[in-house]
């Protein structure tokens, strides 16, 4: 009951003229920009950061709040249309989507996204109003042994399920950690390899870090000529509904979506990828359209996309709760944050209950408006995907770097952006994940701190970290997940060997 | 044994790659033995850097080894790799620009190079996207946001 009062609150705060218009301009503006191909749910979020400067800080969050719930629909435009995934988590939508769209069914199909991704937004939003005060009560009682082993899990976790080599993941999320160390010790006030640049004394950017690694190398990617622009098919507004039959089998599948994807979001990881191709293998097993899948099943939009909105939700309980993004995407959000002065965690609910209640009620709005505004205004949407990259990449360019330059008025983190937007562009190039990196980069200051003071209260053994409950557990986790990721991996070659021995032989 | 069927630029980059990923962790690590790591109980400077430039290494070496031994995956650096380092080349100059050239300036400038190296062919469009960019964002981040611009 406290809650709600709290949140009708926080929708006093929220429905004023220009929050208001706050958020249906991130909605418009993350829609827009998450349908650029290739660039994604993080990356529309690190080119859209600038715009925020200058704004008082619930009327930023409220822009961030639509810029985020924009972003992962617009995303689901591109896969729908084109037949081109912005992210992981659109690839699914792709199969069943495209599909669609080549027999004239592209409307249905997003405005069921649609409607999946509002759906699926508002049951994570309600759970995140129900769970993020307790966790962030919880967490108050929290010491660095446990902060340090939630670090050590997500970090671990994200790495292990990531997608691609194991040790390419770790080694990622071992160089962010690095590159968290670089600047002043939080112990000892020594800096360390600043290499006498007054500018690195404070540490790099985390922020610039993240618009180098999403925003420029995707331009850099888009300058090598690897992602093509087509024209999409024009959508009409009476195309959007779907036949009574397309509605009855896509709201089961929705409610199953949006259930996967609230429970995959709490988890450390790429959870918009792995709830929307759980909920894909879900409805495939389980849907009463399954014959239907691979030619434009409608469950197959419905089920992923609605997971894959319900993890951008659910992931937001730890995010603010606890102040750990357990995936880029929550880690540039929670940059939009920081910029605002405005720091995510347990005491972000009791400190500033305004500033928190005001964010929630915010993300209620941008939801309701997503659906709204953008499903009429689809068709003037698609033809932005007209918009030649040779024109388009360089304003995008030139609005990171001036954002970089916004972040503390310094030319060095301009220079972070365009020395990390060339390294995202060849790791991402040559088969390594950014994200554990970007998530390490983050981590990296918090897990030193808490490493330190947990070695100073343990006398320096480590096994005392298995004494406490949380942090035996957690640690527990971890090593389990290691051992069996290894397992895994170890099982997988032996397989592939014997049917390579096999396939000689015969 | 390196896959045949893997083209050898291909595996150079991604060797290239896997070296440079090595030497970086190694340099940090050695960096790192210039701060003191104090002991378990009392952790310095140097304590976490030390750990991480360990682990590091120690990753970036079996990354190394795994690639020169087995099949890596297959790079997905485009079709112009050196245009986009053209790009980059040409956003590391615009900080400088920035000191010496103005905001409008150097924005129209910059604006302009990055339409010509994405392939624009025409020359009046690029001036006019490069005017209305830098004209656009001073009118935004200046005067609508009231920003201190370079």
């Amino acid at each position: 009951m406290e809650s709600l009062n709290l949140l009708l609150n926080g929708f006093q705060l929220a429905a004023t003229p220009g929050n208001l218009a706050a958020a249906a301009i991130g909605v418009l503006l993350g829609t827009l920009a998450g349908m650029l191909p290739g660039l994604g749910l993080s990356g529309t979020i690190a080119l859209l950061i600038p715009i925020s400067f200058g704004l008082d800080p619930l009327t930023a969050l409220v822009l961030f709040a639509g810029i985020y719930f924009g972003a992962a629909y617009g995303g689901s435009t591109t896969s729908i249309l084109l037949n081109v995934p912005g992210e992981g988590a659109s690839v699914v939508t792709c199969i069943e989507g495209y599909p669609m769209a080549r027999r004239g069914r592209g409307g249905a199909a997003l405005s069921v996204a649609a409607i999946g991704s509002f759906v699926a937004g508002v049951l994570g939003l309600v759970s995140l109003v129900t769970l993020a005060g307790v966790v962030a009560r919880a967490a108050l009682a929290f010491g660095p042994q446990e902060y340090l082993c939630i670090a050590v899990l997500a970090l671990v976790l994200l790495s292990g399920i990531t997608g691609g080599s194991l040790v390419r993941s770790a080694l990622m999320a071992t160089i962010g950690i690095m590159i968290g160390t670089v600047g002043m010790d939080p112990l000892t006030a020594t800096g360390r390899f600043t290499f006498q640049v007054d500018a690195l004394y404070d540490g790099i950017s985390f922020i610039a870090v993240i618009m180098g690694t999403y925003g420029l190398a995707e331009v850099l990617h888009t300058a090598s000529g690897g992602t093509e622009v087509q024209r999409p098919p024009r959508i009409r507004l009476r195309d959007l509904y779907p036949t009574r039959e397309e509605a009855g089998r896509a709201a089961p599948a929705i409610l199953r979506g949006s259930f996967i994807g609230l429970l995959v979001g709490l988890i450390p990881g790429p959870s918009g990828t792995i709830s929307s191709f759980l909920s894909y293998a879900t409805e495939k097993r389980f849907s009463r359209g399954r014959s239907e899948f691979g030619n434009g099943a409608i469950e197959g939009v419905a089920g992923p996309e609605s997971a894959n909105n319900g993890a951008d939700s659910s992931t937001l309980i730890p995010l603010l709760s606890l102040g750990i993004p357990f995936n880029s995407g929550a880690a540039l959000l929670m940059t939009g944050f920081l910029i605002h002065g405005v720091t995510p965690g347990p005491n972000l609910i009791s400190g500033h209950p305004d500033l928190f209640w005001g964010l929630v009620a915010s993300m209620f709005i941008g939801n309701l408006m997503l659906l709204v505004i953008n499903l009429p205004l689809v068709g003037v949407f698609a033809s932005v995907l007209m918009t030649p990259t040779a024109y388009l990449m360089p304003i995008v360019s030139v609005f990171v770097l001036i954002g970089a330059y916004f972040i503390d008025t310094s030319f060095v983190d301009v220079g972070v952006v365009v020395l990390f937007g060339v390294v995202g562009y060849l790791l991402r190039g040559t088969g390594y994940h950014m994200a554990p990196l970007v998530i390490g980069v983050f981590l990296g200051p918090l897990i030193e701190r808490s490493f330190a003071q947990s070695m100073v209260l343990l006398d320096g053994d480590l096994l005392k970290l298995f004494a406490r409950p949380l942090s035996g557990t957690m640690l527990g986790l971890a090593i389990a997940f290691i051992i069996l990721r290894i397992a895994y991996g170890v099982l997988v070659q032996r397989r592939a060997a014997a049917t390579s021995v096999a396939g000689s032989q015969t | 044994m390196r896959d045949a069927a893997l083209p050898r630029s291909n595996w150079t980059i991604q060797l290239v790659v896997a070296g440079a990923l090595l030497a970086i962790t190694a340099g940090y690590l050695f960096l790192a033995f210039g701060y003191s790591f104090g002991s378990w109980s009392n952790p310095r400077a140097g304590f976490l850097p030390r750990i991480a430039g360990v682990l590091g290494t120690g990753l970036a070496l079996i990354n190394l080894v795994s690639t020169l031994l087995r099949r890596p995956a297959d790079c997905d650096l485009g079709e112009m790799p050196l245009r986009a380092l053209g790009v980059a080349a040409v956003l590391a100059a615009y900080p400088v620009g920035l000191s010496f050239g103005g905001y409008l300036a150097s924005t129209a400038i910059v604006t302009f190079l990055l339409v010509k190296l994405f392939g624009a062919r025409t020359w009046l469009m690029p001036v006019v996207v490069a005017a209305a960019t830098s004209g656009g964002t001073y009118l935004l981040f200046a005067r609508v946001l009231e920003l201190r611009i370079p």
